[in-house]
């Protein structure tokens, strides 16, 4: 159907409308009706009527509007429309045949936008068999009927029209009953046919879908009912209130298909609103945060596939495990054929493949982009462990040089210096030695002596065993009695990880070298407290300050190690104004 | 300062209970070395013996030791810190817990000060480095001074 002959026919079903519900208020409708049923009709003209017209007219318009609906705003205008026509043929008495010949096609009208909705056509054979059964009843058998009636028998008024008839009543009343049995045969396989497709829907569809459903099958039990009551003799008030109630319910079928665009809508304007915040907030986790808030699930997760490690990482860059919990379920993502990213997220949203199909086309770009972005992640996350563990590796190394060293040649030394000891005392004891063999007894056991002395060293350089043994407070206590000027300490008695504790150590001992060397000054002072999960070193001196930035090679390199294990080496050196050394090593 | 050393009749009926001032040495008496250097503790035997100590024992391990102070009960164990199932504080802690009365005299490759808090509340009589083991070394740290 062309848009500008629907928008017309639209039109025309709106001012019928606004015509007719102008006529019954000042004219009365119908105007054959006594008083009392008048005032039950008032009822049904304003609460029903208006409404019933306005809203399928509303309906219609808007789901015309809405591009992929225009099949279901089609037959939404089309309701309207006819169910105008009735009410116009009491004003234009020609039209009466042609009103009741046509105006039972609500049903079949009805019945294929609820077979229809929302995916335009109607697929099952079934469905267009019960459909094709419909039509043919109302433009076939319908018409037929109206020839045979008397239009006296319902409306007694002087009635001009153009219809062939040939009044014969008892052939109207047999086509009226058949017409009646067919319509609730018709309407009954409609509604077994609409609770089938209900049924087999699931999930958030089923939910998108329930209103119209719901309205579509009450509608469709209310117009069987009423036809039903045709066959029971009802009072006239009767009649209007039962009329009344089918209106209203039929007024479900427009408010239900509005509530469904208004869903249709919002998950359009979530697709709107991702390119927006995909633009907003870039990077893997604003992707991730965009896709989240997009679908409507917060425990959706991306992993981004690395094609150079075959394997799929987070948006931190970790290795991230791209196979679904139970209830979620896997959406891949590709580009170009080659895989990109795989979307983990709850399994209803399988049920709403277009809402993700959308997401995932506007978002593709935004993906390539953080996934770039997690490799470069996950590089850095790499070098940095790679960093953390060569350093760690280092100390480790030098831990176990310090034990080997210790428990090795320093032991054989020390066994030798008590035998040499030994050997120097039995010389002394013994009267007319040779004062030369004393001499050189004493001379290998000053020599043996030195050789512990600077393996100790050695060792203390390697690894402190006081560090180990007693931990930081203790070690810097040694340090500080070693060091050329006062350095009053105030470092926490607590333990930390042994790496910590190390790179500690080396960067206070470092910083008091160079205090020593370079800095001239008269005093130091050293501290080191935990601060949450970190350990704050600090060294500072009243020296003359202006070191440079980076300190000499050894603070370099301290800056180095301290880097590796994610902290941070800061000097502060205004010339003039002492040296801050200040490093934050956390301890996690 | 006074130190009473050696119990009543341990080491034979010469050596009766004696006080003995600190400037004066302690005399020898027996004595487990406890060290996981064999070498080590062959050298410390040799010298110590040739002081007049009488080496009744030596272990390589902080349980062995424990098993042989029980049951030697010497007047004085030589016992190094770095073993290899514990370290020597834990074995002195154990022995005063079974209520010993040897003398625990701590020695160690390492400096004092490299255990200088532990050393200052461990129920040890002293701590003597490696290198500076003797007899009149380890007398004058048993009389009460540190050498």
């Amino acid at each position: 159907m062309p848009r500008w002959a629907a928008i017309a026919a639209i039109a025309g079903a709106g001012v019928f409308a606004a015509v007719d519900a102008v006529l019954e208020h000042s004219v009365g409708y119908p105007w054959y009706l006594s008083i009392p049923d008048a005032l039950v009709g008032f009822a049904y003209i304003t609460g029903g009527v208006v409404a019933f017209r306005a809203a399928y007219a509303t309906a219609g318009v808007v789901a015309f509007r809405a591009r992929r609906l225009d099949r279901t705003g089609t037959l939404m205008t089309a309701i309207g429309v006819i169910t105008n026509l009735d009410s116009v043929a009491l004003y234009v008495h020609a039209l009466l045949p042609y009103a009741a010949w046509v105006g039972n096609l609500t049903v079949p009208l009805l019945a294929q936008l609820l077979l229809s909705y929302p995916s335009r056509v109607v697929r099952s054979r079934l469905e267009r068999a019960v459909l094709a059964a419909a039509y043919l009843q109302v433009l076939v058998v319908n018409g037929a009927r109206e020839v045979f009636v008397n239009l006296h028998h319902y409306y007694p008024c002087p009635c001009v029209h153009s219809f062939p008839t040939v009044h014969d009543p008892a052939v109207f009343r047999a086509l009226e009953t058949e017409s009646r049995i067919a319509y609730v045969v018709i309407g009954g396989a409609v509604l077994a046919l609409v609770f089938r497709r209900w049924q087999r829907s699931s999930g958030p569809a089923r939910r998108a879908l329930n209103p119209l459903w719901f309205a579509g099958l009450a509608t469709i039990t209310a117009l069987i009912l009423d036809d039903v009551a045709g066959f029971v003799r009802l009072t006239t008030v009767q009649n209007n209130v039962e009329s009344a109630v089918v209106s209203v319910i039929q007024l479900s079928v427009p408010v239900a298909l509005l509530i469904g665009l208004v869903r249709i809508r919002q998950s359009r304007s979530a697709v709107a609103d991702l390119v927006l915040a995909l633009d907003r907030t870039p990077g893997p986790a604003g992707v991730r945060q965009a896709l989240a808030s997009a679908l409507g699930d917060p425990s959706l997760t991306v992993c981004y596939w690395e094609p150079e490690n075959q394997s799929f990482v987070g948006a931190d860059g970790r290795p991230a495990d791209p196979r679904p919990p139970p209830g979620g379920a896997a959406t891949e993502v590709t580009t170009d054929g080659a895989p990109l990213a795989v979307l983990v997220h709850d399994s209803e949203l399988l049920d709403q493949r277009p809402l993700l199909d959308a997401v995932v086309a506007a978002a593709r770009l935004a993906l390539e982009n953080a996934r770039l972005q997690a490799a470069l992640a996950a590089q850095l996350e790499e070098v940095r462990a790679s960093r953390a563990r060569i350093v760690q590796a280092g100390l480790a190394q030098r831990r176990k040089v310090e034990r080997d060293l210790h428990d090795g040649a320093q032991q054989r030394l020390l066994a030798l210096s008590l035998t040499i000891a030994m050997i120097s005392d039995k010389l002394a004891a013994s009267p007319g030695t040779d004062p030369d063999l004393t001499r050189l007894a004493d001379t290998a056991c000053g020599e043996i002596s030195a050789a512990i002395g600077e393996l100790r060293e050695l060792g203390r350089g390697l690894h402190p065993a006081v560090l180990t043994n007693e931990g930081l407070a203790a070690a810097v206590e040694t340090l500080a009695a070693l060091a050329p000027l006062p350095v009053t300490t105030r470092i926490s008695p607590a333990r930390y990880p042994p790496t910590v504790e190390a790179t500690a150590y080396f960067v206070i001992s470092e910083a008091l070298a160079n205090v020593a060397r370079h800095a001239r000054a008269s005093k130091a002072e050293v501290t080191a407290c935990g601060d949450g999960d970190r350990l704050i070193v600090e060294v500072r001196d009243d020296g003359i300050g202006g070191a440079p930035a980076r300190g000499g090679s050894g603070l370099t390199g301290l800056a180095d190690r301290v880097a590796a294990l994610g902290g941070r080496l800061t000097i502060t050196s205004p010339p003039g104004g002492g040296t801050t050394i200040r490093a934050g090593l956390p301890c996690a | 300062m006074v130190a009473r050393v050696f119990p009543l009749g341990r080491s034979g009926a010469a050596e009766q209970t004696e006080t003995v001032i600190a400037t004066l040495q302690a005399r020898p008496g027996t004595l487990v070395v406890v060290d996981d250097h064999a070498r080590f503790r062959e050298a410390v035997g040799e010298r110590l013996a040739a002081a007049g100590w009488r080496i009744v024992g030596e272990a390589a391990t902080g349980a062995a030791a424990i098993d042989l102070v029980a049951r030697l009960a010497p007047d004085v164990v030589l016992l190094d810190v770095v073993l290899p199932d514990m370290d020597g504080f834990a074995v002195a802690d154990r022995l005063a817990a079974a209520g010993s009365a040897s003398a625990v005299v701590l020695t160690s490759g390492h400096e004092r000060g490299d255990f200088a808090g532990r050393l200052q509340s461990a129920p040890v009589r002293g701590f003597l480095p490696k290198e500076m083991i003797s007899g009149p070394a380890l007398a004058t740290l048993l009389a009460g001074d540190q050498p």
